[in-house]
């Protein structure tokens, strides 16, 4: 397999490794993954977890933080933690959707644009121009009017916005390549395009794609969970357990209830902070020049 | 504690070592160099890449990031700049009393201003000189001694051809005024003819302007074009040093000779049919010289021979 | 350089029909019946009616040409029909949810352009310092908080505090407010009612400053990582080597080199804080976008949503292609 530099993301993610900070972000992100796993067993309560408005639940009714429940119960009487632990699996399942989505998509494209060139070039990157600076909100609501709204329509709605980000990266990553040797003596020795696509262009642009979709994973969360939030700020079926509809839902009693949409953002915080450590550190340490110990010598 | 004797020294290391630290550990570049020049001298340090030799160069023009590690001394132009692991006095010769010609001048200009921005800034930081119009004035003669016109100054670095920009670099490195010039491999991507031309123009520096000229380069065969003394090191270390036509006419050390036949077979390699103003076989000529690059005279010899060579006109 | 401008031109204009074209397969291939999802998925005994309405509007009785025809017709015109949530023009609907929101948007980017590049720069000079640390730290913190979450706690806080700056103006000036431009600020001043203005300001102030946490920090952080980047390019050892200042190192040699990226950043980072500003101006009850989508999605007016998609994508495509220009003025290297 031709790689450019075969060792250079492990490098690189043993130098992160060194730092506190990408630890730190680590550790939180898997205990959170941990939780969003776990969140059926951890959960004290977890068909409230899941929406469910029980019986226990409708005789409580609304009450604030105690040593029963450390984060209150919501207007239906649900227990919040339980809420918002299970409300983690479908933030993060939502977010890791649209990662997904939108790097297959844009890397498939991305790639195709710039090894092939031409024809499929000018059509995707006008489609990239086209796409990059819809906002997704406007597209969420359309969309949810047109086939109703729900987690895939958001997810769908941010895919449909953020694969051109990384399209275009990919495609100014393959068509530096296009030129080089290697690239030029597999097609030589006859391989297909497709093969060589696959084989030999994809392989060296994927690295720096991820590495950038890793950096963006936090606003991901975040724009997901805007929607969510306005969807959520006028949902009657108040049921949808993720963080940002929960928030969405609690506001309408913040005066009273304020607990409802204080913690579900706490955790929605903390989320989005171990994304943006690990990022952090992974963008600084990519660059060689800033590994060097820094300081103005002039 | 600088002597008097040192000031009449222009570049003076004593046991100099120059490394770089990454992860813990530190790797010697330079190692126990010890090396004396007099003002108005010239040396050429001459080695393969990897050698240290960029380092060396970059420390005797002040440039020694806090990254690098030291131990040794040097003073340069009477400024004691390394003591043992300190470096003490670098800001203060930096752009004052030496300059250094870079190894890649198109990407030392700055992208986003025009040349004559470029001057203006350095003139000013390092001369005073405070008025746009005496800025191009002093910008136009520089560029007057390196063969440019003033059309250079509105022109932004990327509309410059590799000659020009090398050229404009050597002009800015006189603009501080220095005594001392560090050229570090001034005719690395440069073609034949303007190769030919820019030895001789920072020869100049030190033949004419009578500069202290210090030139860092893998090509032996230019050293004698530019430069009257010869270090030759290998890794971090000096090998072989004298006077450069004694070292060239008997080299002592197994890798200064080595140089010599790789500098000649990388001549004989080199296109035979580019023309230049000067001697035909310049290209390819092991003993080439700056006087080749004038056309020479057909010498007559007695018993009908002749020859065209500078070589035996002198 | 003109040709170059020309080019752009032209693929604004592309991009446009592009962009018509989207909504035409948003209104036209909608799953099921086109005609009673832009009727409102109406129910009840006058909901076939009202499908009947729509198809003629949509004009799904004529062959596929006229139907694009009329369609891209009326969409230039601005014709966009009444909307069910409002009951008002979807145009002056959309219009002046606009304005509310790119006054809120303006004021935000106003104070975080300045913001984040000073920061940015502080902390790049100081790089390892105890404030970078401390400055580094909070920026990170800051932007991983939601905007809206930010709102609902600001609220909150105002709320035990007794203060409530909701709405874009004071119930007791509407009877007497005239809309003229549309942006409050600039209407209160024409009215030249300096209080008015200082109540419009002052509701202004607490949405923007929380839309402007995630652009301002942002750029800082990038700022502050390619400043640092760029201090070892050759050109800046090189000035350094020829005894430039330290002043004119960073200002013209460094931030020179990060400005035109960092411009750029702004841009694209516009079409997120503009959800953010829909987001945090319905915490604040104030009118806009944000009131716009929330009230549509509430009573399904699809007219009403598909025009907020097309103005609002509409905008962002023109800022993109400004931003497309400016960076071109800023990098004299030719790059297209």
């Amino acid at each position: 397999m031709s790689r450019a530099r075969p060792s250079g993301e492990r490098e690189t993610l043993r130098r992160c490794w060194r730092r506190r900070s990408f630890r730190a972000g680590v550790a939180i992100l898997v205990a959170l993954a941990l939780v969003a796993v776990l969140s059926p067993v951890l959960a004290p309560y977890p068909d409230e977890g899941e929406g469910l408005v029980t019986d226990a639940a409708r005789l409580r009714g609304p009450l604030p933080p105690s040593a029963a429940h450390p984060f209150g119960t919501d207007v239906f009487g649900r227990d919040v933690l339980s809420r918002v632990l299970v409300g983690s699996r479908y933030s993060l399942l939502q977010t890791v959707l649209v990662m997904v989505g939108s790097l297959a998509l844009g890397v498939f494209l991305g790639v195709l644009a710039g090894y092939l060139g031409g024809v499929p070039e000018a059509l995707i990157s006008y489609a990239v121009e086209l796409f990059l600076p819809l906002p997704p909100v406007v597209v969420a609501a359309a969309l949810s009017v047109v086939i109703g709204p729900g987690m895939l329509t958001v997810a769908l709605s941010l895919v449909l916005t953020w694969w051109a980000w990384y399209a275009r990266i990919a495609h100014v990553q393959s068509r530096e390549l296009r030129d080089l040797d290697f690239v030029k003596v597999s097609e030589a020795l006859g391989f297909g395009k497709i093969h060589v696509a696959l084989h030999h262009v994809l392989p060296n642009v994927a690295p720096k794609v991820v590495v950038q979709s890793v950096l963006d994973s936090a606003s991901v969360l975040l724009e997901i969970s805007s929607i969510n939030f306005l969807i959520g700020s006028v949902a009657t079926a108040f049921d949808a357990p993720d963080w940002g509809t929960m928030i969405g839902y609690g506001f309408r009693y913040i005066t009273t209830y304020w607990w409802m949409s204080f913690f579900p953002g706490l955790f929605l915080t903390l989320a989005a902070f171990g994304f943006i450590l690990v990022g952090d550190a992974l963008s600084e340490e990519s660059s060689p020049s800033l590994r060097r110990r820094w300081w103005l010598w002039f | 504690m600088v002597l008097a004797q040192e000031s009449r020294t222009a570049v003076l290391a004593e046991s100099l070592s120059l490394g770089y630290e990454d992860m813990g550990a530190v790797f010697w570049a330079v190692r126990g160099v010890s090396l004396e020049l007099p003002r108005g001298g010239s040396l050429c340090i001459v080695g393969e890449s990897g050698s240290g030799k960029t380092t060396l160069g970059n420390a005797i023009a002040g440039i020694i990031p806090p990254y690098v590690r030291t131990d040794g001394r040097l003073v340069v132009g009477g400024v004691e700049v390394v003591r043992g692991s300190r470096v003490v006095g670098a800001d203060r010769i930096r752009g004052r009393v030496v300059t250094r010609i870079p190894q890649n001048p198109a990407a030392s200009l700055n992208p986003y201003l025009r040349v004559g921005e470029i001057f203006y800034d350095v003139l000013r930081d390092s001369r005073g000189i405070g008025s746009r119009s005496e800025s191009r004035g002093e910008a136009r003669r520089l560029l007057s001694l390196v063969g440019l016109e003033e059309e250079v100054l509105d022109m932004y670095p990327h509309e410059l051809s590799g000659g020009m920009s090398q050229r404009v670099a050597i002009a800015l490195s006189l603009a501080p005024g220095p005594s001392i010039v560090v050229a570090d491999e001034p005719t690395s991507n440069l073609d034949a003819y303007l190769r030919g031309y820019i030895v001789r123009l920072i020869g100049d520096l030190n033949r004419r302007l009578g500069m202290t000229l210090v030139v860092i380069t893998h090509d032996i065969s230019v050293a004698e074009l530019m430069c009257g003394d010869l270090s030759v090191v290998f890794l971090g270390e000096i090998v072989e040093r004298g006077s450069v036509s004694e070292v060239l006419r008997k080299p002592l050390h197994p890798y200064t000779s080595e140089l010599i036949e790789a500098s000649v077979l990388e001549r004989a390699g080199r296109k035979s049919g580019m023309r230049t103003e000067g001697c035909a076989y310049y290209a390819r000529c092991p003993h080439a010289g700056g006087e080749c690059l004038k056309p020479p005279p057909m010498l007559r010899l007695g018993d009908g021979r002749e020859v065209r060579c500078w070589r035996l006109a002198r | 350089m003109v040709g170059y401008y020309v080019r752009r031109a032209l693929l604004g204009l592309t991009l446009i029909l592009g962009l018509i074209a989207l909504v035409y397969l948003f209104v036209y291939v909608a799953p099921g019946n086109p005609a009673y999802v832009w009727a409102g998925k109406p129910r009840g005994p006058k909901a076939a009616e009202a499908i009947e309405l729509a198809a003629r509007e949509l004009g799904l009785d004529q062959p596929l040409h006229i139907q694009v025809a009329s369609f891209v017709c009326r969409f230039l015109t601005g014709s966009w029909g009444a909307s069910v949530a409002f009951k008002r023009p979807v145009a002056e609907v959309v219009l002046g949810a606009f304005k509310a929101t790119t006054e809120l948007l303006l004021l935000s980017y106003a104070i975080s352009i300045p913001l984040g590049l000073y920061l940015g720069i502080f902390m790049a000079l100081r790089r390892g310092s105890a404030a970078d640390k401390v400055l580094k730290f909070l920026s990170s913190l800051l932007a991983s908080i939601p905007r809206f979450w930010l709102a609902v706690v600001v609220i909150f806080a105002f709320y035990l505090i007794g203060f409530q700056p909701l709405g874009r103006i004071d119930p007791r000036y509407l009877a007497e407010f005239r809309e003229v431009t549309g942006f409050y600020l600039l209407d209160a001043l024409l009215m030249s009612r300096p209080d008015a203005f200082l109540d419009v300001l002052a509701r202004l102030i607490p949405p923007a400053l929380i839309v402007a946490v995630y652009p301002t920090f942002y750029v800082a952080k990038y700022v502050r990582f390619a400043l640092s980047e760029k201090l070892y390019e050759d050109y800046v050892v090189e000035a350094i080597s020829l005894g430039v200042s330290r002043r004119t190192l960073v200002m013209r040699y460094s931030l020179r080199g990060v400005l035109p990226a960092a411009f750029q950043l702004f841009g694209i980072n516009l079409v997120y804080s503009f959800v953010d500003a829909a987001v945090v101006e319905t915490v604040f009850m104030r009118e806009g976008i944000g009131r716009v989508l929330v009230e549509g999605l509430l009573r399904s007016d699809y007219p009403l949503i598909v025009a907020a998609f097309f103005t609002v994508s509409l905008v962002m495509l023109a800022v993109n292609s400004a931003v497309d220009l400016v960076q071109k003025k800023l990098e004299p290297r030719v790059r297209v």
